[in-house]
C-alpha cells in the first residue's frame, strides 16, 4: 500500500499537538451533541425521535453504501435500524457511549445478518445500482456512475468482516476507538485490519477493471 | 476508461454511494405512528377478549356455587328425612 494520506480514513497522522487539541474538542463536541440526542430518544415523541433520524440518517445511508448495498437494501436496513432503535430506545445505556454509536450498532448487526442471508440465498445476491451525482460535470458522470456500480461491486466481492472494517474505516462519526471497541478489538489492530482490507478492494477493483477492460 | 488509481478509488469511497431518500425522516416517522395505532388497536382488542372472558368466568363461578349449595342442601335433607323415619 502505497500510503493513506489522501484518505479520510482513521489510519492517516498528523500533528500530534494539533490533534490532541481538535480531539478534545471533537470529544467536548459530541459529549454536548450526545446530550441533546439522549433528550430526543427519551422524550418518547414522535417529533423529537424524526429530529434524531434527520441528524442520523446520511451517515447510516453512506456506511450501508460502503458496506456494498444497493440503495434499496440500504433503505430497508436504515429503516429497520431506526424502527428498532424507537422500539428498543429504553434498553439505551448512555454509560457503554454515545447514542449515535448504539444507532451503528444495530445498524452494524443488521447489515451482517442481510450479508449473512444473502450468502445463504445466492440467486438474492445484489445487484449494485451506482447513483448519477448529478452536481458534477455531466460528462463525466457516465464515467463516475460506471467507477461507483464497480466500486460496489469489489466491495461485494470482499468477505464481511472486510465490508465492514472498511466502512467502519471511513464513517467519519466515529472515532477510531469507537470503531475497535465496535469490531472488538484494538486501535492498533483495527488499522491493520484496515489497511489490510483497502488492499483487498484495491485489488478487487483493479480485477473487475482488468476483466472489464483488459 | 481509464485505469483508476489507488488513491482514486479511495477517494471515491469517501463519496456516499448510496443517499438518504429526501422522505425518509417522514417516512419513519409514519410507520412509527402506523406501529403504535396498530399496537393500540391489538391492546384494545385483547382488552375487550379480557373483558367478555372474566364475564364469563364469573358467571361460571356463581352457577357452580350455587349448584354446589343444592347438592349440600339435598343431602342435608335427605340425611334428616332418614333420620325422622327411623
Amino acid at each position: 500500500m502505497s500510503s493513506d494520506s489522501s484518505s479520510h480514513s482513521k489510519s492517516g497522522h498528523g500533528d500530534s499537538s494539533q490533534n490532541n487539541s481538535a480531539e478534545s474538542q471533537a470529544r467536548l463536541n459530541q459529549a454536548r451533541q450526545n446530550q441533546i440526542d439522549t433528550r430526543d430518544l427519551n422524550s418518547e415523541s414522535p417529533q423529537a425521535f424524526t429530529a434524531l433520524v434527520e441528524r442520523y440518517q446520511q451517515p447510516i445511508f453512506s456506511f450501508l453504501g460502503r458496506m456494498g448495498f444497493s440503495q434499496a437494501t440500504a433503505e430497508d436496513i436504515a429503516q429497520e435500524s431506526f424502527l428498532k432503535v424507537w422500539r428498543y430506545r429504553q434498553r439505551y445505556n448512555p454509560d457503554k457511549g454515545r447514542v449515535f454509536t448504539w444507532i451503528f450498532t444495530i445498524a452494524r448487526n443488521l447489515a451482517l445478518n442481510e450479508i449473512q442471508r444473502a450468502q445463504r440465498t445466492p440467486h438474492e445476491l445484489e445487484t449494485p445500482d451506482a447513483i448519477a451525482d448529478l452536481t458534477q460535470d455531466p460528462s463525466a458522470t457516465a464515467e463516475n456512475m460506471q467507477a461507483r456500480r464497480r466500486l460496489q461491486q469489489a466491495l461485494t466481492t470482499l468477505s464481511a468482516s472486510d465490508r465492514m472494517t472498511i466502512a467502519l474505516d471511513f464513517a467519519d462519526a466515529l472515532s477510531a476507538r469507537e470503531c475497535a471497541h465496535l469490531e472488538n478489538c484494538s486501535e492498533a489492530s483495527f488499522r491493520t485490519r484496515a489497511s489490510r482490507a483497502r488492499q483487498r478492494l484495491i485489488q478487487a477493483y483493479h480485477n473487475l477493471e482488468f476483466n472489464h477492460d483488459p | 476508461m481509464t485505469h483508476k488509481t489507488e488513491a482514486e478509488i479511495l477517494a471515491l469511497l469517501e463519496t456516499d454511494l448510496v443517499h438518504a431518500p429526501v422522505d425518509f425522516s417522514q417516512r419513519i416517522s409514519a410507520k412509527i405512528q402506523h406501529n403504535a395505532s396498530t399496537e393500540s388497536a391489538d391492546q384494545h382488542i385483547e382488552a375487550a377478549a379480557h373483558n367478555s372472558y372474566s364475564w364469563w368466568q364469573w358467571l361460571a363461578m356463581v352457577g357452580g356455587s350455587v349448584l354446589g349449595m343444592t347438592q349440600v342442601a339435598r343431602f342435608i335433607f335427605g340425611y334428616w328425612l332418614s333420620v325422622a323415619a327411623t
